[in-house]
Parts: C-alpha cells; structure tokens; sequence
C-alpha cells in the first residue's frame, strides 16, 4: 500500500531535477554570452594542441582534428546553436501562431487562404528553399534563423489552428462570442492561454528539431559561415573520427543533449504548475493508520459509507474534497447528494467507487453487503465496479468513448465480467437498450455516439451501467447536460429501472427539484462535509441548516408561479485548501452568528434526521429569513 | 508492460533470421570453376565500390569523371594506354606514329578486335569515332589544334593538325580515344544509359545511384581474359560508410581518398590491400588564387600566402603525415619535376610582404570560397588560420560544387581551394595556365588563376610543339619556375591519399599488362583512382 | 465532392510550388551547361548546348513549357544524366517510399508502446527515463546515428548490411535486409518526436470522463489504454505521421546518401548541385503530389480512426 506523508507538494520531489537543468540551462546560456571573456583558447587557433589528442587539462574536451579546443569550439557553438534554436522557434511561433488563431477562430475565408498557402509551403521542398535562401543572402545565423524559422511555420500553422479549432468549440468560448466580447479579448483570454499548453510543448520539441537539423543544413554545407562552430557542426566534423577521437564528436553531443534535455524539463515543470491535472489509473492511496477511525459497527445494509475522506495533496496545501462522510442506504431505495457544484458531491462517488486520481489520499471505509471495500486491492476491486455498483454521469457525449461504436461499449462489461462471447453480448445489449426505452436497438449498436441525441446517450450510458445487474446504480448529475423535458423521461427511467432491479440508487444532484421527486433520503453537502440528512420530503419541507435552505430558494420550481424569483446564493463556495476556521457556510450565511466563524458544528442527529448548524432553523426563524 | 517486448523481440529476431537468409542473391551466374591457387583464378565475382555515380557512359557526350573510368573501362576500350612508366603506348590502336614535324599521326587500328554487338573494329569507325568527338562540344576544345581525320585505309586513320602536337596520343588514352560502335554513335541517348565497346565486360545492369553490373564477355579479343564472371559496381557516397561497409564485407573494394583509410586498412595486411595512386597521376592540392582582381593581384601578397603556409602542418593534420609537400603541379619523381624557387614557409618573410603591401594599400583582405563538405572545410579553416597569423584577413565562403566551378572559370573569386593537375604529359595542362586562355574577369576563362605571363606562355608552346625531350624538359622547368615566382597557385601537396582498398582476396589490383605486353600504369585518376578490371581475380575461399 | 475538391487543391499546390521551385533554380549562381561540359568547354560550346536545352529562353517560356510538357505526361529529359525525368523518378520512388514507410513502422511500433508507457505512468521515474531516452534520441542527428548503427550491427555484429540495396524484385528477404539499418536511423527521430506527442495527448485523453467511467464498469488499466484511450489520441499521432510522410520524401536525402540508397531525395539533392532543373521540377511535382495525396489518406484514415469526421 503506497503512503505519502501529507503536507508535502508533488513538486518537490522533482525540485532536485529542476534545479539541476535550470542550472545548466544557465550555465550554457552563459558560458554563450561570456565566450568571448572566458580564458579559453581562440575557437579557430588551429594547432592550439596536438590534433585530435583526448581531454588533458589542457583542452578539457581535448582537440579536434585541426587541433582546435574543442571546449572552446562547444562553448562559442552554444552560442550559435541556441540562438538558431531559440531564434527559430521564436520565428516559427511569430508567423505562424497568428496565422493558426487566425485560421482556426475565423474558419471560412481566412481559414481556406492561410491554409491553402500553408499547403504549397508545407508542399514545397525544403531544400530548394534552403539552398535558394544560402546562395543568395549568404550563409549566416541570421539566415539559418530565417530558413529554419520559415520552414518550420506550416507546422505552427496548424498545430495552432488545430488547438484554436477545438478551443473554438467550448462553452465558455461560444458563450463569450454569444454575449458579444470583443474577438480580440476572445482570443487573449480564452483561446491563446489554452493554446499556449500545447504549443509550449511542441516548442521544446521544435527547439531540439531546430537543433539537430541546423546540423542537417552543416551536412549539406548550408549552415553558417566557417570557422563559426555549431553544434550540429561540429558533430557532422567529427563524425569521421568517430573511431580514432571520439571525444570530438561526443563533447557537443553531450552538451546539445542535456541542454534540450534541460529545456524541456524545465517546460514540463513549469505547464505543471499551472497544470495540475493528473491521470486517473493509478491505485488511490488508502490512509489506513494515519487517520485513525471511530470505532464504527458494521450494520447489515446494501451500502455503507463510514467517516469517507478523500484529502489532495497539493502545491497550495492539502484539500480536503470529501471529509468524514457517513450514510447507509437500502435496497430499493434512493440517496439524493446534493449541494453547489464543488461542495464534493461528485468526489463523494467517486471517492465510494475507488476512481480518485492518483494524488487522492482515501480514508475510511466503504461497506458492500457489509464488505469492507476500501481494503480491496485495484483489481479485487473492479470485480465490484460493473457487476456490483453501476455508474451513470453527467454528460453524456463525454461519458461514452467518441470513436468506439455503442454496441462495443454496452457490450464490452458483458464480455469482460459475465465472460460472454461476441454474439451473446451483443444481444444482451440489445435487450438492455431496449430494456432502457431505446427504439430498434440493433441499429443503434451500430452507431457512434455523436450520431445519437443527448438523451439517447444518457440512455445509453444507463443501459451500460446496468449491463451487469449492479446492486447499487451511482448517477452524477445524470440529467444536467439534458433537456428539461428529457430530463424527466430519464428520471423516470431510473425509477423504474429501480424498481424492477430491485436496486439501490445514489442520485447526485444540485437540481433539488429533481431530488425532491424521486428521492428517498438525501444528504446535503457542503465543502466536503454534510451538514443535513434525512428523509428527502422531510428535508425538503423542513430544512434546518440555512444552507438548505438556501439551496431549495435556489432552485427553480416547475410547478411554481411564473413570477416565482428564484435567489442566488451569495458568496462563493469556500476554498477548501483553507477552509473557514468554524461553519464552513457561516461567511455567507445569514443567520450566522459569532459561534458560527469560531466554532465548526458538529453533525447533529435528532428524530432520524441530522444536520450541522449551532442556530438550526425553526418554523419562526425560516419566515423571518424570508 | 511484457506485452510490448514481444514485437520489438519478434523484429529482431526477423532481422537476424533475414541477415542469416543465405548469400547476398545475384541476378546472374554465381562464381565458375576455380584454377589452382598459384595463378590468376577464373570466375568468380566482385563488388567494388565508388563514391559516386557516372553521368551517363557515352564518352562522347557525357562528361567523364574517375568513377566513370572505373566503370566504363569495363566495356569501352581507348585507343592508347599508360604504361607503367608514363608513356602512352598503344592499345586499340596497333601504332600510332607522327610525321616528322608531328603535325600529323597516323593511328593504325587493330585486327582481331570486335564490338560486343558482333561489328569488326575498323578504321572508319575509329575515324566516325575522333569525328564525334571534334564535334561535341563536350570534347571540342580539346581537339581544337585537329583539321581533319583522314582514312588511309581501311584500317588506318590520318590525323592532320593545325600544329605540331607531341603528347596528342595521351588524349586518346581518355574519353577522347574510346572508341564505341557505329550503333553507339547513331543513338547516343542509348549509348549513355547501355555502354557497348570492345572491352572484357558487357553491360548488364544498371541501377542509377544504385550499381552498375557488367559481366564477362566471353569473346573478348584478348585472350585468356577476363578472369572474373561479374563486376558489381556499388555507389556509395558517404566515404565513412563505404569504409564501414568494406569493413563489414558488403563489399570487396573501395575507392576512397581519406587518410583515415589508408592508415586503418594499411595496418591490416592480412585482410586487405591497399593500393595508392603515384606519380604523374596524381592531382595537386593548391589554392587557385585569382590574379586579376585585388588584393592577390598583387604578386606580394600571392608570394607571402606562399610563404604562411606551412605545408608540413597541413599534410600531418589532414593527410595523416602521408602525403608530400608540392612546390608545382609535378611531383619530385615525375622526369619533369624541376627543383628551387618556391616560396617556402616563413611566417617572418609572409608577415614583412603583407605589411609592405598594408602599408602602400590598406589592409589585405579577402575571401577564400569552398565547397561545403566538412573534408574540404577543414583545410580552408587550417589555411584562414595561417594566413591570419601572416597578417590577411580572410574570410570564408561556401558555394556548393555548381556555383564554386562557374565562379571560378568566370574569375568571380578571389581564392578558392582547388584541385587539379593530374594529365600524364605536362601539356595536358596546357590549356589551364597559357595566357591565351586567360580572359577578363566576366568571361569564360580556362586559365582560372588569369595569370597572364609571357615566358610562362611561350615554354608551354614549346612544350607543345618540340619533339625533343630534353627541350621540352627544359621549357616546363621554366613553367614550373614561373609558377613558383608569380604564386598563381599555393600548393600544398601532392594528393596521393586516393587509393583502392580491397580485401586480400581480390588479386592483381595495378598489376595488369597491355595488350604488347608492357606493364601498365597501375592506378590513374583523382581524387580516387581508377584501373583495368580485365585481369583482376579473386582467390576462392 | 471531397475528390473534386482535392483535385482543385493538388492543381493549386502544384502550380504554385512548382513554379516557385523553378523561379528559385534558376536564379541559383551556376548553370547546369557547365556541369554537362565540364571545365574545358569553349564558350561556343557552351552557347550550343545552352541553345538545345532551351536555357536561352525566358524564365516564363521556359517554364510554360515544361508545365505543356507536363500536363501531356512528358516531365522532360534530365540535362546531366538524359534519361527521362518520369524514368528515374519512377526507379527511385519504390525505394523512397518503401524507406520511409519502414522509417514510419518503426518509429509507430517504438512509439506507441513508450507514448503509453510514459503516460501511464507520467511524472514518475519510468516517464523521466523514457522522456531522456526520446531527447536522447531528438538530438542525435541521422549521420551519428547512422553511422553508429553501422558500426554496431554490421562492422561488429555482422548481422545487417551495412549499405547498399537490393530491389525488391531481385529478393525480397535481402530487400528487407537492406531497409533494417536506414528505417532504424530514419525511424528513431521520429520515435522521439511521436512518442511525445502521443505521451502528451494520451495524458489529456486519460483525464476524460469516458475514460473514468470505463474504470467504473471495472476495467482494467491495460485495457483503458490499448482500447479506450490509444484509439482518440492517434489521432494526433496520424497527423504528425502524415506531414511528416510528405514533408521526409525530400529530406531523406541523408540516410539515402549515408546507406547509398537510389531515391528521390539523393536525385533532388544531386540535381540541385548539378543545376539540373528538370530532375529537381520532377522531385518537386512528385513532392507535392505525395503530399496533397498523403494528406488525403490521412483525411480519409482519420475518418476511419474518429467516427465523428465522417459527418463532415
């Protein structure tokens, strides 16, 4: 079982590779700009040693077959070398980026000109160019810039129409253009910082391309005037002695490779940081000691959840997502999570289900049937996930795989856990799409999911989540990116489909309208804890913490009168790297008083509901609060 | 993770099974019978490697270069030949004779000899031959001293002259003396791509930048030869990985010019031998310095290049210590070579003429063009090196081989590094360093370095025209202490690092006899050197 | 429709590169007269051959003419060598190709397995490793390699030739033999390059919530990433590998030089130096074409890859 102390940032486990290339990034970059002050020998004193003799104390690289200083040579090739990498890149990325917005975020005319002339350029042979270029302004760094900049800008030209292309696609794009920004404000504070990832990246790849192929242009005598040294150069001289001195060959080797080594590094780091995504396939960490729990009984229930906490570590501090939640649930009936978005609803299943990125610290325990899940290992565990607790999520188009067919995706569970050949999954499927209301299920199989509506997909993620017959059906937000009027035929799908399995469901939600019909119990979360439970009409109709209540005034009621004004809450959620030091809701509360800032409530249980609040509503305080 | 080691194993494994699959296949017989080990072996089969490609093999109108002779000597014949010690003796050809006053030679053809298409070797077609030749202008600058060709009979051609020409037969021992059938000369497009001659190969195959294939010709009109099957040309350019190649037995020859190879294949007696070209035939290594244009119009400044550079340091930094200073374009064992007079290294002597020459017009500076490759840049580099320390500020500029060539004949440079002067006879030269080819800067001009001496120009003449050896010996002294005086040329060495290395199984690599049995030159050419393929054997294993 | 389209593109990519190509040539100090003639040609000469391969004519004439030639099929003669164009183009495009699809097969076959290695595991040791290994890889340049891999395997190990080409046609154990060594020193900056790409958009791929929900039906991660995931991020890598296939078609010229392989890239290479117009207008038309045609297949494979494409 992997621990990590807490507290401490993933960054700085890596801190010593950082520095290391940084270091020498700015070892090389100096030792470029002062090689003309460095006691070192002239870089074209022929004969300065013995031709082609080793490292000595002398030459600490040795001599080249001139008998050169070949540490004089490298140090005055960085110069040159980075600056044809970096000039090229710069050139590259300075045409072509405004040309790739230009074409990816404009489209139609702009679109099919640049990129009609990005065709011949790509199409045209770079060795022309090259030569043509050399042969008549002469070879130079300026040049070599130019040829290398200039050949390397179709490339940028459609790495970034290519990423402006998608980022042109998102929401909050659209909806910026929808209310009418400026393009321009578009471009600088949409499109251009999600551009800049990728194409920070290919920079780095481009600077070592640029590199390399400076010395491609050496070997076809295209490079910059002689005696000038360059990297690339002096590999191609030194080739030939690869077998006699091969020191001259590997010192600027060497050195080209730690430096673009280095850039890179130090390009990854620092995306990292602004970056923190991480993968999910890795196994969640488990506190087991660190935390000790309460000593909790195991009760004879569907589900169980005790004391659940999954914790982050992070560069700004440990984040508590999800932070000692408890909850039982039965067979056949239905747990509504609710609260804002980020108050760790969607953490919570995800938290239950073991799906946590691999910087995820879990604690406490998850019973199934009274099975302790959390001591499961990751492959123990995905013999549950499937055939035991079944998973629904919010959207539907990202939810299912953009280039795999739906009846490979509804039917690979089928094959991988019920251990069903090819054709028995497939008409499994087909019954449980037709079991889910979709209309000629055969030819949906066949479909792709962009070729389906929203709704169909949602049925469609449905059917697989219940492919193996789960015991408990986990649904995130199942209806949010749907249409209201789809909203309700899901919904009511999900109730019937409970009802004839016999199953339990978890229904995630910040819709409480939706909670309000079909739920059974719920709990109500707010920054990682909850803070009110119960049977759902109850909470509904009574709530005691002002959270939900604010809440419920939040939502829209489709049975309500028109003129109904629904009010926001104020505030925002709060930071949960550094959490108010008492109610975690108390800043935009209300009614909160000066307990409620000093003093966190503890989740109080009373007439089989339970809830967080020092000052908990009554009848009176709810309609003066109105 | 296991997973993915499988198909990088599975490819590997392919490889090695593939590289196991057996001898390399050829598309034609495979080695015949084997005679005893004492003398030459028939059959057998060979791949030799050259650094590049031929640009067609019609001698009339494709141009000829060293690899070019390798290949197409396989198959087309010259009129005149080499021997061993220089002189031209004949080979097609029967005899060739001048008149008294050498204004006309009669070329008296063989008998017996056949093309490979079955056409009996005559007079007329010699004739039709030297006819096209005049008339190309590939070749016609050359022939410019010709009037006429005259058939005498039907195996004898007349050549008349404008002028007396001691060393003609030497241009017949070239693409101007060989000599291709009637079919050849009516389809020359043909003729480049199907070589057809007299020689001991016939043409099978070839792959442009890929190999040439020729195999035996088994009514080839010398008798007993050729010993082997088949010749596989391979072009190679990359002379590090033709190394390589021989090395790991790809091949069994290879030509190659650097030191590198002489020396690593020199120490490995047992498996190879190396062959190296000598003498007259070999080219020389010079900055081409160009007389017509400031600052080396100037002879001070071209005598105090002269003198800044140090010749030793070159040869033992490029050449490996192998090669052996040049003070003109004969070499010290050549019956021409004349010794004195070259301005040899003084670094005091190249710093006191520059600043001389500073002091009346400024500082000396110029630019030194070359071509590109890393070889060639290394000696520019060493000679920038000297010569600055001399005092001149030189700067350096490439032109690919296209753009360097046409500078230089057009005199669009001020120095170039060169190489050249590799003809058997001096007067080979002759068109190079006369004054009447020397033409103002913008026009063609074949005396590239446009010195235009008197005294230079006359020995030349008389070098031409005089039949008498002892004469002529004295008029190219005089060209050779002209060149040292004027420095139109700094020279470095005498180039003869061109060599073939072959494994040991090949046999009789520069040993071969001509037809009247005189040894041969054994090796020509530069910067690598061909030779005769007819009586090259391989011992069987 | 699609077809017609393209054909229009591959018109207007031609015709601009190619006389681009071809203003660009000859404008290039040097001529090819001196190259056929060698030194020693009187200026007479000179003017006689300049006459016959037209050089006397206006750049626009000139080129007219050859596009006139060109639409009846006819790519012209080569100054310097006198084959047809379209002849030795056709010899040396087999081996160009074959080259680089071998180049393509290795580099894909080292790619995906160290792009998904590196991004499963990202950040940790293995990533790092396999990141210096495709830097390491980046900025050896062909020539060191080449050179080395010779060294290796057929100086010291004599497994693999170390030059040279065998045809197809004549065997095709030996022909494979022969693409080992040039596809390995071609392929392996590629490697590098598509390995990172595929690493970088693998870890973007991952974080999708397609491939979380496939985790929660129990999934195991070998199969996430060889079936769920590899699929939308080769999309990327299909790109890079379709530029690239038409931009490598001229700039295999190195490998081809240092394995002494008859293609495309030498013959351009060659023909520039020797100012031989018409060899490199055929190379240029034969570019441009792979590259318009190239980058259709990858229209057409992305279609295959992302079925969303095909509605468009």
């Amino acid at each position: 079982m992997l621990r990590r102390r807490p507290g401490r940032p993933p960054g700085r486990r890596l801190g010593l590779g950082l520095w290391l290339a940084a270091g020498w990034i700015g070892l090389v970059l100096l030792a470029a700009l002062l090689a003309d002050v460095l006691p070192l020998a002239r870089f074209d004193a022929t004969l300065a040693g013995p031709p082609q003799s080793g490292p000595s104390l002398a030459h600490p690289f040795g001599t080249d077959g001139l008998g050169r200083d070949v540490l004089s040579r490298v140090v005055h090739g960085a110069r040159v070398s980075l600056g044809v990498g970096v000039g090229a890149v710069l050139l590259g990325l300075a045409v072509g980026a405004p040309l790739g917005l230009l074409a990816g975020y404009r489209r139609r005319a702009a679109d099919a000109v640049i990129m009609a002339v990005n065709d011949v350029a790509q199409a045209f042979p770079a060795l022309v160019f090259a030569l043509a270029v050399v042969a008549f302004a002469g070879a130079n760094l300026r040049n070599v810039v130019v040829v290398l900049g200039v050949l390397g800008v179709p490339s940028w030209v459609r790495l970034v129409r290519g990423a402006t292309l998608s980022q042109a696609e998102r929401e909050f794009v659209l909806a910026a253009r929808v209310l009418g920004a400026r393009d321009r404000r578009i471009l600088w504070r949409e499109v251009v910082p999600n551009v800049a990832v990728p194409a920070s990246s290919y920079a780095f790849i481009g600077m070592a391309v640029v590199i390399v192929a400076e010395g491609s242009l050496a070997f076809l005598g295209l490079s910059v005037q002689a005696p000038t040294p360059t990297w690339g150069g002096l590999i191609n001289e030194g080739r030939t002695l690869m077998e006699t001195a091969p020191h001259v060959v590997l010192a600027p080797s060497v050195v080209m490779f730690l430096t673009v080594l280095s850039f890179n590094l130090v390009g990854d780091r620092l995306r990292a940081l602004t970056d923190v995504r991480e993968i999910g396939l890795e196994p969640v960490r488990q506190v087991s000691a660190a935390v000790p729990a309460a000593p909790h009984p195991v009760r004879d229930c569907l589900l169980q959840a005790e004391e659940l906490r999954t914790h982050f570590v992070t560069p700004r501090g440990l984040v508590r997502a999800v932070d000692g939640v408890s909850f039982t649930l039965e067979r056949g009936r239905t747990l509504a999570v609710v609260g804002e978005s980020g108050s760790g609803k969607s953490m919570l299943i995800r938290s239950i289900l073991g799906l946590l990125p691999g910087t995820a610290v879990r604690g406490g325990t998850v019973y199934l049937s009274g099975d302790d899940l959390t001591a499961r290992s990751p492959a123990e565990m995905r013999s549950v996930l499937g055939p035991r607790l079944g998973t629904v999520f919010q959207d539907p188009m990202t939810a299912l795989n953009p280039v795999r067919t739906v009846g490979t995706q509804v039917a690979e569970p089928l094959r991988v856990h019920l251990r069903m050949g090819r054709r028995q999954a497939r008409e499994a499927a087909a019954r449980l799409l037709a079991s889910v209301g979709i209309p000629d299920p055969a030819r949906v199989l066949r479909r792709y999911p962009h070729q389906l509506s929203g709704g169909m997909r949602q049925r469609v993620t449905i059917a697989m989540a219940l492919s193996c017959g789960p015991d408990v059906l986990f649904a995130d937000e199942p209806t949010t990116a749907l249409d209201v009027t789809i909203q309700d035929q899901v919904l009511r799908l999900l109730h019937r489909l409970r009802e004839e399995r016999d199953m339990a469901v978890v229904l995630v939600s910040h819709d409480l309208s939706v909670v309000a019909r079909w739920a059974d119990e719920v709990i109500v979360m707010y920054a990682g804890r909850v803070v009110e439970r119960g049977p759902a009409a109850e909470v509904f109709a009574r709530p005691r913490m002002p959270y939900t209540e604010a809440l419920l005034q939040a939502a829209p009621r489709l049975t309500g009168p028109a003129h109904h004004r629904l009010r926001v809450i104020p505030g925002r959620p709060p930071d949960l790297a550094d959490p108010p030091a008492g109610c975690a809701f108390a800043p935009r509360c209300g009614y909160a008083r000066e307990r409620c800032a000093a003093e966190a409530p503890p989740l109080l249980a009373e007439e089989g509901r339970a809830y967080a609040c020092w000052y908990p509503l009554t009848e009176e305080a709810r309609s003066i609060g109105r | 993770m296991k997973r993915w080691r499988t198909p990088g194993t599975l490819l590997l494994v392919a490889a090695l099974l593939l590289a196991c699959s057996g001898q390399r296949p050829v598309a034609g017989p495979q080695a015949g019978a084997s005679s005893p080990a004492s003398g030459p072996a028939q059959g057998g089969r060979l791949v030799y490697a050259l650094s590049a490609d031929a640009n067609g093999f019609n001698p009339v109108t494709d141009q000829f270069a060293a690899q070019s002779y390798s290949m197409v000597t396989t198959i087309i014949e010259p009129l005149v030949a080499v021997a061993a010690d220089g002189s031209w003796k004949p080979y097609l050809a029967e005899s060739v004779t001048p008149n008294a006053a050498y204004d006309e030679w009669t070329i008296k053809v063989r008998s017996g000899v056949s093309f490979s298409d079955g056409i009996r070797l005559t007079g007329d077609i010699v004739k039709a031959n030297l006819e096209a030749q005049k008339a190309s202008p590939l070749t016609a600058a050359v022939f410019v001293p010709i009037k006429s060709f005259e058939l005498a009979d039907p195996m004898t051609v007349k050549v008349r002259l404008r002028q007396p020409w001691v060393a003609f037969p030497y241009y017949l021992t070239t693409q101007t003396g060989m000599i291709v059938p009637p079919a050849s000369l009516a389809d020359p497009r043909t003729a480049s791509l199907k070589p057809v001659g007299t020689g001991p190969f016939l043409f099978k195959e070839y792959v442009p930048d890929n190999r040439f294939v020729v195999v035996k010709n088994p009514h080839y009109w010398r008798q007993g030869l050729p010993y082997l099957d088949e010749i596989e040309f391979r072009v190679l350019p990359d002379s590090q990985t033709r190394a390589q190649t021989l090395e790991a037995g790809g091949v069994d020859a290879i030509g190659t010019s650097r030191d590198e190879d002489l020396t690593k294949f020199g120490a490995m007696k047992d498996a190879y031998t190396v062959h190296r070209a000598e003498g007259m035939a070999v080219a020389e290594y010079f900055f081409l310095l160009n007389t017509a244009v400031p600052p080396l119009d100037d002879v001070r400044v071209r005598r105090a290049l002269a003198h800044a550079t140090n010749r030793k340091t070159v040869i033992s930094t490029l050449r490996g210590g192998l090669t052996e200073p040049a003070d003109g374009p004969w070499s010290k064992d050549s019956p021409w070579y004349a010794p004195g007079g070259y301005p040899d290294y003084d670094p005091a002597k190249a710093a006191a003429l520059i600043k001389e020459v500073e002091a009346e017009k400024g500082p000396v500076r110029f630019e030194l063009i070359s071509t590109p490759d890393p070889n060639t840049m290394q000696g520019i580099e060493l000679a920038q090196d000297m010569w600055r320390k001399a005092g001149v500020e030189v700067t350096i500029r490439q032109a690919d081989q296209a753009d360097l060539i046409n500078r230089a004949i057009t005199g669009n440079y001020q120095a170039t590094v060169w190489t050249q002067f590799s003809a058997q006879d001096p007067d080979g030269e002759y068109i190079w360093m006369h004054q009447a080819y020397a033409k103002p800067v913008g026009s063609i001009s074949l005396n590239m370095s446009r010195l235009k001496d008197d005294r230079l120009s006359k020995a030349l003449d008389t070098g031409r025209v005089s039949p008498d050896p002892a004469t002529r010996k004295q008029a190219y002294a005089t060209v050779q202490q002209r060149l040292r005086e004027l420095v139109p040329y700094v020279f470095v060495d005498h180039l003869d690092t061109g060599a073939v290395v072959a494994r040991s199984r090949v046999q009789g690599i520069g040993e071969h006899t001509l037809p009247d049995g005189e040894k041969g030159l054994p090796l020509t050419g530069s910067p690598i050197p061909y030779h005769p393929f007819a009586q090259i054997w391989v011992t069987q294993r | 429709m699609i077809v017609v389209h393209r054909l229009v593109r591959l018109l207007v990519v031609l015709l601009a590169v190619t006389f681009l190509s071809y203003a660009l040539l000859t404008l290039l100090p040097g001529d090819p007269v001196t190259q056929i003639l060698g030194l020693s040609a009187t200026e007479e000469a000179r003017e006689q051959v300049r006459r016959e391969l037209g050089l006397d004519q206006p750049l626009l004439v000139r080129y007219l003419d050859w596009l006139g030639g060109l639409a009846t099929g006819d790519f012209g003669h080569s100054y310097i060598t006198r084959m047809p164009v379209a002849d030795e183009l056709a010899g040396r495009l087999p081996v160009t190709l074959e080259l680089l699809v071998a180049a393509q097969l290795v580099a894909l076959g080292g790619a995906i397995p160290l792009g998904v290695a590196a991004a499963r595991r990202a950040g940790r040791a293995l990533d790092q490793a396999l990141t210096a290994l495709s830097f390491a890889l980046l900025s050896t340049p062909v020539f060191v390699l080449g050179v080395l891999l010779i060294l290796v395997f057929a100086v010291t190990w004599q497994v693999l030739p170390a030059t040279g080409w065998t045809p197809i046609s004549l065997d095709l154990g030996w022909n494979l033999t022969s693409v080992i060594l040039p596809a390995l020193t071609l392929g392996c900056g590629q490697l590098a390059v598509y390995a990172r790409l595929l690493r970088t958009d693998l870890i973007a791929t991952l974080q999708e919530d397609y491939i979380t929900l496939a985790r929660a039906r129990g999934l195991s991660p070998r199969r996430i990433l060889w079936r769920h995931a590899l699929r939308p991020s080769a999309i990327t890598l299909v790109t890079a590998v379709g530029l690239n296939l038409g931009a490598l078609i001229g700039g295999a010229v190195i490998i081809e030089t240092l394995f002494g392989l008859p293609g495309v890239g030498r013959l351009i290479v060659d023909s520039i130096f020797s100012r031989d117009y018409l060899a490199v207008q055929g190379g240029v038309v034969l570019i441009s074409v792979g590259y318009v045609a190239v980058n259709l297949a990858v229209d057409l494979v992305y279609a295959a890859v992302d079925p969303r494409i095909r509605r468009a």
